[in-house]
């Protein structure tokens, strides 16, 4: 009863407290919602490039044969590598300064004597040279080109293996050569129609699937997060030993003073999460139910529990102030990471998807995306209700002996 | 000498300091006295020449306050109401701190040897450990580094046990009469005023204290 | 200038632990976090589901081959499953080998060998797809070679079999594989053929981190303007200003040879290229962080709200200044977000640092104006 009557006397304290500090609020409720709003960005335009701008490739023909003019004719108009790639011829010169002047992602050289060497059955470099400014175009541009030279590896065996078999078929030289350049363009626009092999099914009947609803409910869940950092640190006041001495002869324990700045960062934050919610569904529409939201906003509480009382047991652990921003800052990242809201959790290595799913972050990312945008009716409030009570059992746990070994 | 020129001080329209001229000769310890407020901090602040003064001129030895700011600082030591020292460093490394970025050198034994002269002998004691005595006198001991001519102390003995007070008081006596200083200090206490001060200046023109100071027997510094 | 080392050594020793970590941080942090990305980047894989619709050596030899690709994780699955997991996002996509599939390259047919199933959450889809028309098309490009050669011997009284033709192709590929391809980068001397392209920049983390534990460190400004110590800088030999620029001078000894040793062991470690230029940005870099922190630590009082903003700052400059994430996406649409970007001269090897020129003004300004900091 009495730590009740404590805990409410200092959310009292920090709401007159913040009260005259107010002018920071919409500074704390705006910085997330920026700094995490880029990121998103900034992610998003690297999955989905600007069609406007496709990426430019230099390639460079030093062997000025037939064939590879032929064949760089063919790419430079094709529209084969898909819009967002557009390729041009250039001298080597002017692919250098190209890269110079950042016009160009990366240029390819058909080296002297390409052809004859590929015909001769001499081993040749395709050397790509990529633009330090633009690591990311070079890395996709690598992709392509590894499946391009694939074909073109594949194309000269099939080459050879006619020229072969034409002379076991007593084909004289001319003859041979001029199959062989035949079968060569012929190879060369039987790559080009490659795409045929596949017939592709889209899979985007559900609405709620879409990219943007993922990343929606992403930036949601981090700045989510980071409200309930902010804040919590924000409320933190730096008291002196003699006036920390005078609360405790009150019988007031630090762990109530925490518990009240925990409440306080939650309501807030949540208060902040509902404003934001609001405003990506009327953008987005995740078309919800009542049910849905009070499971949301269940699995919302049972994770800032989680996320607070963790932040204070690192604040009730590490007495530095720089060393325990940094390592509430790093936990606060990883578990980002880890949650599956900045990049989907499919993607890592296996032995770290098993790791993943220990982590609070993901369980509730995980349920979140399943309600919202798989529709899903049952939610396994379970594991996030454990790891909530773990946490603040740790904390009262921690503190209390903290508070004991002091005295 | 210092000589003090009708000097006034106000902020705006209000005047703390109004009109006050006296001096100081060397070996002469002056005392300050006045309730809160009735302007003896900020009297040493401008003495110190942290403060500019709304009129009136003041001089010591001659160098005028106006134009030689920074050469009066050499000859002024100031010691603060507040303690100012590093709470994370012994005594010794405290001394040493200032002692480098004073305009005097000393070495180690002449450092040690300031501080033993009032009685601060815990050398290597890290000062958060010390008495407030001790911090007190060790306060002291820095703003002395630089051999000022003039010491200006804001309440040198508050709070502290009667011991050091004392020890306090007579090392500052001593300063005075071997070492020609002057010195001019604020107190609330009236017995350490009496027995240390040759004068003593009343501020504010309170009869409370004028009463207590003339039935000490103490001369009255004329404004 | 000897006297305000030693007094400088002073607080050192007493916070020798805080300081070494503070300094050591940026070095290691930065290493761990190179090993532990480059550790989950070998381990990564795309997720795909195959789908086999029939039990045929092509077939199995096309499943081998995707499933030897290390990027890949393949999951066998039906295709009711396949639909289901692509949507539910648990598959990246999904492929069908369909029926008929090694009839119809026999017969020289290529179209629709392969059915695939994609979302628009399928980021990988593109790259996938690729591969896997390539496999296909080494098989359907030799059997067209069979066909060809069938062709040409139709006046000739020596026949060649399908069998035959495409197994004489396969082993001229493998005994004749010819072409290779490099890949470096521009101005960077060696090409190789695996080089290591990861989108992590060794020194774009480094630099965020540093900037951060500069930062932090620089914390002195605020404790050693402390209201009550104000009022011994008068009494000094220096000013304040010329005490805190003169520590500040030391500080920067002190950043730039931590740095030195951390080029020198990135070197080692992580094979970073070591410069004289390199060097010199790099000295241009600390000296502009140094500043940077130095005029940020004149601005507060409390050490609390300082170190908040440390975070804060280091945050947004992590993100706009692309050492952490890739922003070529974001720069081409935008390419005045350079200009604002502090860390661009490190980065990108620019002489012409805009940010260490504004702050070193400020500075000077400071020291022959701004009243308002000296008591």
């Amino acid at each position: 009863m009495k730590t009740i009557k404590h805990i409410l006397l200092f959310i009292k304290n920090i709401v007159v407290q913040v009260k005259r500090k107010w002018i920071s609020l919409p500074l704390l409720f705006v910085f997330p919602i920026i700094a995490v709003g880029l990121v998103i960005t900034i992610i998003a335009s690297f999955f989905y490039p600007d069609e406007q701008q496709p990426i430019q490739i230099g390639i460079v023909d030093l062997d000025e044969s037939d064939e590879t003019q032929l064949v760089t004719d063919l790419i430079e108009e094709s529209s084969q590598l898909g819009s967002y790639i557009q390729v041009h011829k250039m001298k080597e010169k002017e692919a250098q300064e190209s890269i110079g002047n950042n016009e160009i992602s990366a240029y390819i050289i058909f080296p002297n004597k390409f052809t004859k060497s590929l015909y001769q059955g001499h081993p040749v470099e395709l050397p790509i040279v990529g633009n330090p400014k633009k690591q990311m175009d070079s890395l996709l541009i690598r992709e392509i080109i590894e499946s391009v030279s694939r074909h073109i590896r594949a194309s000269q065996a099939n080459i050879l293996t006619i020229n072969y078999f034409a002379k076991e078929l007593g084909m004289n030289d001319e003859q041979r050569n001029e199959l062989v350049f035949e079968q060569f363009k012929e190879f060369v626009f039987y790559t080009l129609g490659s795409n045929q092999i596949v017939n592709e099914r889209d899979i985007t009947n559900q609405a709620t699937t879409s990219p943007f609803h993922y990343f929606g409910m992403g930036f949601w869940f981090i700045c989510l997060s980071i409200w309930l950092f902010i804040i919590y640190n924000y409320l933190y006041t730096d008291s002196h030993l003699r006036m920390k001495q005078r609360v405790r002869l009150y019988g007031v324990t630090e762990l109530q003073q925490i518990i009240a700045r925990i409440i306080v960062s939650m309501i807030s934050s949540l208060l902040f999460c509902g404003i934001l919610f609001f405003s990506i569904d009327k953008l987005l529409d995740f078309e919800l139910s009542v049910p849905d939201y009070s499971k949301g906003i269940m699995l919302t509480v049972l994770y800032s529990i989680t996320l607070l009382g963790i932040l204070a047991i690192i604040e009730v652990v590490i007495v530095s102030n720089k060393l325990r921003l940094l390592a509430q800052s790093i936990v606060l990242l990883m578990s980002l990471v880890v949650s599956g809201a900045i990049i989907p959790v499919i993607y890592y290595p296996q032995w770290l998807q098993g790791l993943v799913t220990y982590s609070f972050t993901y369980e509730t990312f995980y349920w979140l995306i399943e309600m919202l945008l798989n529709n899903r009716i049952f939610i396994d409030f379970l594991p996030i209700s454990i790891m909530a009570s773990i946490a603040i059992s740790t904390l009262v746990g921690i503190s209390l002996w903290k508070e004991r070994v002091i005295d | 000498m210092l000589e003090v020129h009708s000097l006034s001080k106000s902020y705006g329209n209000k005047t703390i300091i109004q009109d006050i001229s006296f001096t100081v000769q060397p070996t002469e310890i002056v005392g300050l006295v006045g309730e809160n407020g009735a302007g003896k901090s900020t009297l040493l602040s401008i003495l110190a020449t942290l403060l500019k003064p709304t009129k009136g001129t003041i001089a010591l030895e001659n160098l005028n306050y106006l134009s030689h700011r920074k050469l009066l600082r050499e000859k002024i030591g100031f010691v603060p109401q507040d303690i100012a020292i590093w709470d994370n460093f012994t005594v010794e490394e405290n001394m040493i701190f200032f002692e480098k970025l004073s305009w005097k050198n000393k070495n180690n034994k002449e450092l040690r040897q300031l501080c033993l002269s009032m009685n601060l002998d815990k050398w290597k004691e890290p000062v958060k450990n010390l008495s407030g005595g001790m911090k007190r006198k060790l306060n002291l001991a820095i703003s002395l580094i630089h051999d000022p001519e003039l010491l200006l102390l804001d309440e040198p003995t508050a709070g502290i046990d009667l011991k050091s007070r004392k020890e306090i008081g007579s090392y500052l006596k001593s300063l005075a009469t071997e070492h020609e200083k002057m010195i001019i200090y604020t107190s609330h206490d009236m017995d350490e005023i009496t027995s240390i001060c040759d004068r003593v200046l009343c501020i504010g023109q309170d009869a409370f204290y004028q009463n207590l100071l003339e039935s000490s027997g103490k001369p009255l510094l004329a404004f | 200038m000897i006297d305000i080392i030693k007094t400088r050594f002073i607080h050192w020793k007493k916070q020798r632990i805080s300081l070494l970590f503070w300094l050591l941080f940026p070095m290691i942090c930065t290493i761990f976090i190179i090993q532990l990305i480059t550790a989950i980047q070998e381990d990564s894989q795309i997720p795909v589901g195959i789908v086999m619709e029939e039990d045929t050596v092509l077939a199995n030899h096309l499943y081998a081959k995707i499933k030897n690709t290390p990027i890949l994780r393949v999951v066998n699955v039906t295709e009711t499953e396949a639909k289901q997991k692509v949507e539910s996002h648990e598959l990246d996509s999904a492929f069908v080998i369909q029926e008929d599939y090694e009839e119809n390259i026999k017969k020289g047919k290529r179209n629709w060998l392969i059915k695939s199933y994609s979302s628009n959450l399928s980021f990988a889809f593109t790259p996938v797809k690729e591969m896997i028309i390539s496999f296909v098309q080494e098989e359907t490009g030799r059997s067209k070679t069979a066909h060809t050669v069938h062709d040409l011997s139709t006046d000739s009284e020596i026949k060649f079999s399908w069998e035959e033709v495409t197994k004489k192709a396969k082993n001229i590929q493998v005994e004749e594989d010819l072409l290779l391809t490099t890949f470096s980068f521009a101005n960077t001397p060696n090409a190789s053929k695996d080089p290591n392209i990861t989108p992590v920049n060794t020194w774009g983390i480094w630099a965020v981190l540093s900037l951060l534990s500069t930062f932090l460190i620089f914390d002195w400004v605020i404790k050693e303007r402390k209201s009550v110590l104000l009022l011994r800088y008068p009494f000094i030999r220096f000013s304040i200003k010329s005490f805190l620029l003169r520590n500040l001078l030391l500080y920067t000894m002190l950043l730039f040879f931590v740095d030195i040793i951390t080029v020198i062991l990135f070197h080692y470690v992580l094979n970073e290229s070591l410069t004289l230029a390199g060097i010199g940005l790099l000295f241009m870099y600390r000296f502009m962080i140094n500043l940077g922190a130095f005029l940020s630590g004149l601005m507060f009082h409390r050490l609390m709200s300082y170190y908040g903003f440390s975070f804060i700052i280091t945050m947004f400059i992590s993100i706009l200044s692309g050492a952490t994430v890739p922003i070529d996406g974001l720069t081409n649409r935008f390419p005045w977000i350079v200009i604002y970007n502090p860390l661009y001269s490190f980065l990108e090897q620019e002489w012409f640092n805009p940010w260490l020129l504004l702050l070193l003004l400020v500075v000077i300004l400071w020291r022959i104006k701004g009243v308002k900091y000296n008591a």
